[in-house]
C-alpha cells in the first residue's frame, strides 16, 4: 500500500501523521494501514495533523473512526490537530466531533492544550 | 523458427544500454524481425522516453552507470502506468545474483549475454504475446464487470420506491443520481401497518458495490424493523446491528415519520434537514446522533413539528451540498436546485430536477463527485387551529402572537398585528362587558380599560370567552373571531344576497377590512371571519 502521501514523524513519543490536501476513497486505506503499522509497532499515541487538509470524504471519516477504535482498544490516544473549517464541518454534521479531542496546532496537541470550548 | 511478421509489427521495443555497440546490435536484430525500436543510453533517459510514449516492451541492461537496471525497474513498478510494462533484463551469464535481483525488482524475464539473436527475438515475442493475452483476458473481465455493474445499477434504480407518492395530505418524491454505476445512496418510502409513512434517505460511506450492498441491506432491515416499532426504536436497533458487523462502513440517515398530524424528523450524519414555509426556513434539523454503525450506541433524537399546508421538508445527501463548498449548507442546494415550495407545483417535475442535478454535478470538481440524492415532502390540504381565551386585556397580545405563529408568511405582520389588535380589543370589550349594540355607543374601549383596571376581579372579566380559529391551505388562510354572550355588532350582518355593502361600526372591523381581501360575518353575526390569499403565490403568476 502506498503511504507516501502521508508524512510521519515521531515527536516527544507521539507518532505525528500529516495528512495530504484531500483524504478520500483513493488514499484513506493507506492512512489506516499506516496507523495500524504504528499501533502494531507499539506506538499508540497518535496525532493526526490536518494542517494541509482541505477536505475529507466519508471513507476518510470511516478511517478516522477505525483508527480511533484501534487505538482505544490498545489503551492509546488519538488527537486531531489544525482541523480546518471544511473538515470541521464534516465532523460536526456527523457529530463525530464529540469523539475526538481537537487542538489548534501540532504543538498544542503535543502540549495537550485543547481548543477551549471544543468537545 | 522464423517469427511471423504480424506478431512483431506494430510493437515498439525500447532498448536501454549504455554501450552504443550493444544498442546498435539489438536494434538491428529487432528491426529485422519487424519491430519498431527506440533506444536510450541510460536509466534516466529510459524513464523519460517511457514517460513520453509507452513502448510495448523494454529491453534493459542490468549494469549501467548512474542508474542500473533494477533501479529503473523499481521506478517503473512503483508507477501505476508502468507497473505491468513487460521488461526483459540483459545480464551477464557469470552473474546469477543479477538474475535474482532483476526478477526481485520486477523483471518479467531475462536474457544472458552474449545475446543470441534468435533467442532475443523469441523471448521478446513470447513476452509481447503473453502481455497481449493478459490484456485480452483483463479486457474481457472488465467488460463482464461493467456489464454486471450496469445490471446492478438497473436493479438498484428499480428497487427504489415508486414516486411521487401521496399519503393523505402529504406528497413525497425522491431522486437518486449515483456518481458511478452503483452507489451507497438510496431512499425509501415505507408505509406501515399502523398507518404511518416513513420517508428516509440513506448514504453509506464510500462508493461503489460494497457501499451499495450495505445500503441495500440497511434499507431492507430498517423496513422490517419499522413494522410495529417507532422510527427512533428502529434506528437504534439498526445502528447496533451495523456496529457489531464491523464492515468498516457506516450509514448516514435522514428520515421523516408521518403519523396523522404529527411529523417527526431524525437526522444522523446528513446535512441539515430543512423545513421550508413560503420563502422562509422554519426549521433546520441537524444530526442528533452519529451515523449508523459507527458506535453501538448513539443519542438519537426526533424533532416533532407541525407541518402546515404548503410546507416542504427537504432531505439531501452530502453529494448535493459539497459541490457548493460547505457540506453542512443545505440552503445553498435549495437555492441552486430551486427546491423552494410551490403551491402550483407540489411535486417538482422529475425530469427538470434530474437536469438541475446533472448540471450541478457537471459543474463540480471531479474529486467532489459523489452520489447525489434528495427526498422532498410537501404538505397540502388544510389545517384548523383553535385558541380560546378569557376576555381580558392580556388576551390581545396572546392572540396576536398565536395568529402570527400560525400563518407568519401570509400577510404583513404589522397589518395582522394592527388588525387583530383592533378585532381582539373589540372582542374583549364586548365580550367582557356583554355590550349590546344598542349600548355600545355609550361604552367605549377607554371605559372598558378603566373598569378592568379598577375592578379586575369582576366576574364578567373572566367568564367570557373569545375564540380564534385559524384555517389555512397552501394558498390561503382565514381567521374567525367569535365572542360569547355578546351579539356584536348585529347591525354589521351581511343581509340579503350579499349585494348590500358590508356595514360595520365595530371598532376594529373597518381596519381589518383594509388589511385583508374580504371580511365575512359569522352566520350568527357573533364574529368576523377574515380571509386572505398567499401574496407570494399570486406573484408567481
Amino acid at each position: 500500500m502506498n503511504t507516501a502521501a502521508f508524512r510521519n514523524e515521531t515527536r516527544d513519543g507521539w507518532s505525528c501523521i500529516q495528512l495530504p490536501r484531500r483524504v478520500d476513497v483513493s488514499n484513506a486505506r493507506a492512512f489506516v494501514d499506516l496507523v495500524r503499522a504504528e499501533v502494531d509497532a507499539g506506538n499508540i499515541s497518535v496525532i493526526v495533523d490536518f494542517t494541509e487538509t482541505e477536505a475529507i470524504d466519508s471513507t476518510a471519516l470511516g478511517a478516522l473512526i477505525q483508527i480511533h477504535k484501534a487505538l482505544v482498544a490498545r489503551g492509546g490516544t488519538l488527537r486531531l490537530a489544525s482541523v480546518g473549517d471544511g473538515v470541521r464541518r464534516v465532523l460536526a454534521i456527523t457529530r463525530v466531533d464529540r469523539v475526538f479531542t481537537m487542538y489548534a496546532s501540532l504543538d498544542d496537541a503535543l502540549a495537550n492544550e485543547p481548543i477551549p470550548g471544543a468537545p | 523458427m522464423k517469427p511471423e511478421a504480424p506478431s512483431s509489427s506494430g510493437h515498439t521495443i525500447l532498448v536501454v544500454d549504455d554501450t552504443a555497440t550493444n544498442r546498435t546490435l539489438y536494434q538491428t536484430v529487432l528491426e529485422k524481425a519487424g519491430f519498431t525500436v527506440r533506444t536510450a543510453d541510460s536509466g534516466p533517459h529510459a524513464l523519460e522516453s517511457i514517460a513520453r510514449d509507452l513502448p510495448s516492451l523494454v529491453l534493459l541492461d542490468f549494469i549501467m552507470p548512474e542508474m542500473n537496471g533494477p533501479e529503473v525497474l523499481l521506478r517503473l513498478r512503483a508507477d501505476p502506468r508502468t507497473a505491468r510494462l513487460p521488461v526483459v533484463v540483459l545480464t551477464g551469464s557469470a552473474e546469477p545474483d543479477h538474475i535474482d535481483q532483476a526478477l526481485e525488482a520486477g523483471a518479467n524475464d531475462y536474457i544472458t549475454k552474449p545475446v543470441n539473436a534468435k533467442i532475443l527475438i523469441a523471448r521478446v515475442l513470447s513476452m509481447i504475446q503473453a502481455e497481449r493475452s493478459r490484456e485480452k483476458a483483463f479486457s474481457l473481465q472488465k467488460d463482464a464487470l461493467l456489464e454486471e455493474l450496469e445490471e446492478a445499477s438497473r436493479v438498484q434504480q428499480a428497487q427504489l420506491p415508486d414516486v411521487p407518492l401521496r399519503f393523505g395530505d402529504y406528497h413525497v418524491t425522491g431522486l437518486l443520481s449515483p456518481s458511478g454505476q452503483v452507489g451507497g445512496d438510496v431512499f425509501d418510502l415505507v408505509p406501515t401497518e399502523d398507518e404511518r409513512l416513513v420517508a428516509m434517505l440513506l448514504d453509506v460511506s464510500g462508493h461503489g458495490t460494497a457501499s451499495a450492498l450495505v445500503a441495500a441491506e440497511t434499507r431492507a432491515e430498517l423496513r422490517t424493523l419499522l413494522s410495529g416499532r417507532s422510527l427512533i426504536e428502529a434506528v437504534k436497533r439498526q445502528n447496533a446491528r451495523l456496529a457489531v458487523r464491523q464492515t468498516g462502513k457506516f450509514c448516514c440517515l435522514a428520515a421523516v415519520e408521518i403519523e396523522g398530524e404529527r411529523v417527526r424528523i431524525l437526522n444522523a450524519g446528513l446535512p441539515p434537514v430543512v423545513v421550508l414555509r413560503g420563502r422562509r426556513v422554519v426549521r433546520e434539523i441537524w444530526g442528533s446522533g452519529m451515523p449508523l454503525g459507527m458506535f453501538e450506541e448513539s443519542p438519537y433524537e426526533l424533532e416533532e413539528i407541525t407541518l402546515l399546508p404548503g410546507d416542504r421538508v427537504v432531505m439531501l445527501s452530502d453529494g448535493l451540498t459539497e459541490p457548493f463548498g460547505r457540506s453542512d449548507d443545505s440552503m445553498s442546494a435549495v437555492e441552486r436546485l430551486s427546491l423552494w415550495p410551490s403551491v402550483r407545483e407540489v411535486i417538482p417535475n422529475a425530469i427538470e430536477l434530474r437536469t438541475r442535478i446533472a448540471d450541478l454535478v457537471r459543474a463540480s470538481a471531479p474529486e467532489l463527485r459523489d452520489d447525489a440524492t434528495l427526498v422532498l415532502l410537501q404538505r397540502t390540504g388544510s389545517t384548523r387551529s383553535t385558541l380560546r381565551l378569557a376576555a381580558r386585556p392580556a388576551a390581545i397580545a396572546e392572540a396576536v402572537s398565536w395568529v402570527v405563529e400560525q400563518a407568519p408568511e401570509w400577510a404583513d405582520l404589522v397589518a395582522i398585528d394592527h388588525g387583530l389588535t383592533e378585532a381582539l380589543t373589540n372582542a374583549v370589550v364586548h365580550g367582557a362587558l356583554g355590550i349590546e349594540s344598542t349600548g355600545r355607543e355609550s361604552e367605549t374601549f377607554t371605559d372598558y380599560l378603566t373598569l378592568a383596571n379598577e375592578m379586575p376581579n369582576r366576574p364578567e372579566f373572566s367568564d367570557r370567552t373569545i375564540e380564534l380559529r385559524v384555517e389555512r391551505t397552501a394558498s390561503a388562510f382565514g381567521i374567525r373571531i367569535t365572542w360569547e354572550g355578546a351579539a356584536c355588532p348585529p347591525e354589521a350582518r351581511v343581509t340579503g344576497s350579499g349585494d348590500e355593502p358590508l356595514r360595520s361600526s365595530g371598532m376594529g372591523t373597518r381596519i381589518i377590512q383594509s388589511f385583508f381581501d374580504r371580511v365575512v360575518w359569522d352566520e350568527d353575526g357573533y364574529g368576523v371571519e377574515l380571509w386572505t390569499h398567499d401574496p407570494a403565490d399570486s406573484s408567481r403568476g
